[in-house]
């Protein structure tokens, strides 16, 4: 009996220390957050993959040197601040006291490393190297200050490295990516450290309480890949996770009214335009009105392309066909970011003043095209391209409609076989330089102008303009260069803006999270709702 | 016995060779992989670094015969977008869909042989009326369009069971399972019955056909003769006769549950091996999709062989050198 009696107090002491305990850990908010992400996410190894779902599993583990609000201004990430010594040298003043989830120290060394590292990882289906394209030299002042020379005046520096996580020498110098995939060399700097990853499934993290940012108010997190977009609804009514990203349009309205969830959206980076074929010969998919050849190719006129660009009714695309997900424009930023062109009003939508265009152009019954579009790319891509054939062809431009998979379309419109197609583009630099420069510039592989020069549009005057500005390190005075690009973009139409897609996110009620501009979904965006 | 089943290996051996063949020139004209694969921004020079690092700068019959080599010695290529062989990224789905294969089947078998049997016993009955035009509707209703019912209904509304994931796993034999925890349990319930619904219409009137036409024979009008019991009737001598069928049809579906469950699979977000050949199509990743039919070829063969050796075990009459 008295043994009895002495266990049970014994147990007693125990459970009072159990409960202790536990109290003291609920105080610090333990809450777990389960996000349903849309994205195919591929690898662990933050350098594998330049894609956004990777993106977005990596920014949980690893920290950039410059990190970027959900606006997509730039703010100090693992570096303090940064300014230019000349025009083309580069000084970051790094954070101190920051460790690794392994409990190291980090260093300017690491950095000079990951920039080593991110542009060589073996089998890489498309890399960092183009982040990392202005680092010439990386100079290791002491720990905590590193000099980047850039060879070039590269204004946009910070701008870039804000993709490139960085990764740490002692455990990256021996790993690959089947190390970050196991969880061996995923360690990182950044708000939670890596508990297991399944891959096509779902990846588990716990916060890092070490973290320099911020307390976390989430003591786990799921990312699960849910890339159904109706299932990915489902999961988040049925209270399967949190937060899902990328809603379908078509069911934002309904979820709006749903009071057991809430949703958040923001004006995006990306634009969905129009390239024109700007070369002779004439494709064989635009003809005169009786299928016979053209002599000469109509897309080169810029009556031509005005014409086609006021015939399309841009805010009745966004309104009716994008169910108010989109913002018509007639450039590529949203209002208000770094660069965009208050002068630059969306085109009026005029169906007899590009009749009287086309006229003018000596095409007064028009002619025939056919619009060729991806249909699994981007949200309606294929009904915006048959909205679009309506308008025209009640302009004068009769216009077929071709819609292909995406993994067939890619690979043709990059051979140039569309006279017309329909393309998206994101900026997620947030400043226009990186569609102008990759898209609008004449096409010249060699210095990297133009890549993504669909129609092979090419503007002597407009490529002046740009090259200026890209080598401009004054921010003010590159975005008086930019914003001058962007008006004689507007008169001469290298290609044609449609619309801004917006990001939307869904959470659960009692859950807030503010959107970001760049498509990344976060935990450390998420809060609990007051 | 013995001649018989080398026969069988050589044929299967021709089979699979030709699907490489096959496989390998259909993966090549639909489209370029470094086109969608690559970031935007890409410049020409990590083009070119990611065209050689695929060996894709290569002739077509020179790739082949360098996949024919791997193959031989169990290697069926690196996926270009997890940087991890094929073979171990397909193998690491494979107990995912085997699960939901094997609770589908047999909720296919279970239920649908004694619904089966039923039906064909008692044609008349209102039961069995009741059954055979419920499983028309089992056979019609498109199997997304019953999962996202179930979905909204038993997830959604009534909030009982998952919308979709697997659930916790255990591990055995080296591989996780979720069909051994009650968390897994609930979250395969709904993409299994999902995929089973098919499957049950299926067999159940393919046992009641097979029973109608077992019913009128002579032997089991001898057995009732001789005054055996109506159950053990039809346990011993209508079930057996009317399997042989059933068993070809099992084997067959079961096959293709494992390597078509792809609807159900991306409705339910099972992390399994449909998901990955419909998810490897879209980025083009080649050596994921010409691996995964290689498996699905092998899969299918092997399958057909034991349908074959079950026979004789059902009906001694079958001898397997013909």
């Amino acid at each position: 009996m008295k043994q009895a009696f002495k266990s049970l107090l014994v147990a007693g002491l125990v459970l009072t220390g159990a409960s202790l305990t536990a109290a003291s850990l609920t105080s610090a908010r333990a809450e777990p957050l389960r996000i349903g992400i849309g994205g195919a996410f591929t690898s662990i190894d933050p350098h594998f993959y330049n894609a956004t779902p990777n993106h977005s599993v990596s920014m949980h583990i690893f920290d950039r040197l410059v990190d970027r609000a959900p606006d997509v201004s730039l703010k100090p990430g693992l570096a303090l601040s940064w300014k230019t010594l000349s025009d083309t040298v580069w000084e970051f003043k790094l954070r101190p006291g920051v460790t690794w989830h392994d409990g190291k120290p980090f260093t300017a060394d690491d950095v000079a490393f990951t920039y080593e590292r991110a542009r060589n990882v073996p089998n890489s289906p498309g890399g960092f190297g183009g982040f990392l394209r202005a680092v010439k030299k990386v100079e290791v002042v002491d720990p905590l200050t590193l000099r980047i020379d850039t060879g070039v005046p590269a204004p946009n520096l910070p701008r870039e490295l804000a993709f490139v996580p960085i990764i740490s020498r002692h455990v990256g110098e021996t790993a690959a990516t089947e190390d970050y995939n196991s969880g061996k060399a995923a360690i990182g700097t950044g708000p939670y450290k890596f508990v297991s990853y399944t891959p096509g499934d779902r990846v588990e993290l716990t916060r890092n309480d070490a973290w320099w940012g911020a307390k976390q108010p989430w003591d786990k997190v799921t990312l699960r890949m849910i890339t159904n977009p109706g299932a990915r609804v489902a999961s988040i009514l049925a209270g399967d996770v949190d937060v899902i990203d990328t809603p379908p349009a078509g069911d934002l309205a309904k979820l709006r009214a749903d009071d057991r969830v809430r949703v958040a959206s923001t004006e995006g980076l990306r634009v969905i335009y129009l390239a024109l074929h700007s070369q002779e010969p004439v494709p064989a998919t635009i003809t005169a009105n009786d299928g016979k050849p053209l002599a000469k190719n109509p897309l080169l006129d810029v009556k031509v392309r005005q014409a086609l660009s006021i015939a399309i009714n841009r805010e009745g695309l966004a309104d009716r066909i994008m169910h108010k997900t989109a913002r018509a424009t007639g450039q590529w930023l949203p209002p208000g970011t770094y660069s965009y062109a208050t002068s630059v009003a969306v085109p009026a939508f005029d169906t007899n003043k590009a009749k009287a265009l086309l006229a003018e152009a000596g095409f007064p019954d028009g002619f025939k095209v056919t619009l060729f579009s991806p249909s699994d790319r981007y949200p309606n891509d294929a009904a915006t391209a048959q909205a679009i054939a309506q308008m025209w062809t009640r302009a004068g431009v009769k216009t077929a409609v071709e819609t292909l998979p995406w993994s067939a379309y890619t690979g043709r419109g990059g051979k140039q076989e569309f006279g017309i197609g329909l393309w998206g583009w994101g900026s997620p630099t947030g400043e226009a330089g990186y569609l102008l420069s990759n898209v609008a510039a004449t096409n010249d592989a060699a210095r990297g102008l133009g890549v993504f020069n669909y129609g092979r549009y090419s503007n002597p005057e407009l490529d002046k303009q740009i090259v200026e500005a890209l080598a401009t390190i004054d921010d003010d005075k590159r975005e008086k260069l930019f914003v001058s690009a962007i008006e004689i973009f507007a008169k001469t139409l290298p290609i044609i803006p449609l619309y801004t897609l917006d990001n939307a996110w869904v959470t659960r009620k009692g859950i807030t999270i503010e959107p970001r501009r760049d498509e990344r979904t976060l935990a450390v965006d998420a809060r609990p709702a007051k | 016995m013995i001649s018989w089943l080398a026969r069988r290996l050589i044929q299967a051996v021709a089979v699979v060779l030709a699907m490489t063949v096959i496989v390998f020139i259909g993966v090549n004209v639909i489209g370029d992989p470094v086109a969608v694969l690559l970031p935007p921004d890409a410049g020409e020079d990590e083009r070119l670094r990611v065209i050689a690092a695929f060996g894709l700068d290569r002739p077509l019959w020179e790739q082949y015969f360098s996949f024919l080599g791997g193959a031989l010695r169990g290697d069926l290529g690196r996926s270009f977008v997890f940087n991890e062989p094929a073979l171990t990224v397909i193998l690491q789905r494979m107990p995912a869909t085997l699960e939901l294969a094997i609770a589908a089947m047999l909720l296919a078998v279970l239920i649908g042989v004694p619904l089966g049997l039923y039906a064909g016993v008692r044609p008349n009955s209102r039961g069995a009326k009741a059954l055979m035009a419920g499983s028309i509707l089992g056979f019609s209703l498109p199997t997304f369009w019953v999962g996202l019912v179930m979905i909204m209904v038993f997830s959604v509304q009534l909030g009982w069971l998952p919308a979709g994931g697997r659930g916790q796993t255990a591990e055995l034999f080296g591989m996780q399972w979720s069909l051994l925890t009650a968390d897994g349990l609930r979250h395969l319930a709904l993409p299994a019955l999902n995929l089973a619904l098919f499957k049950i219409s299926l067999v159940m009137r393919l046992v009641r056909a097979e029973t109608r036409e077992v019913v009128p024979q002579d032997y089991i009008r001898t057995a009732r003769a001789k005054g055996l019991a109506e159950g053990a009737v039809i346990r011993h001598h209508v079930l057996k006769n009317t399997l042989i069928p059933v068993v070809t049809i099992v084997g067959l579906e079961f096959g293709s549950v494992i390597a078509f469950s792809v609807v159900t699979e991306t409705i339910f977000s099972w992390p399994g091996m449909g998901k990955l050949i419909i998810d490897s199509i879209h980025l083009l990743d080649r050596p994921m999709i010409v691996a995964y039919l290689m498996v699905i070829v092998v899969l299918f063969v092997l399958i057909n062989l034991i349908v074959d050796l079950l026979y004789t075990v059902l009906d001694p009459r079958v001898r397997l050198e013909n």
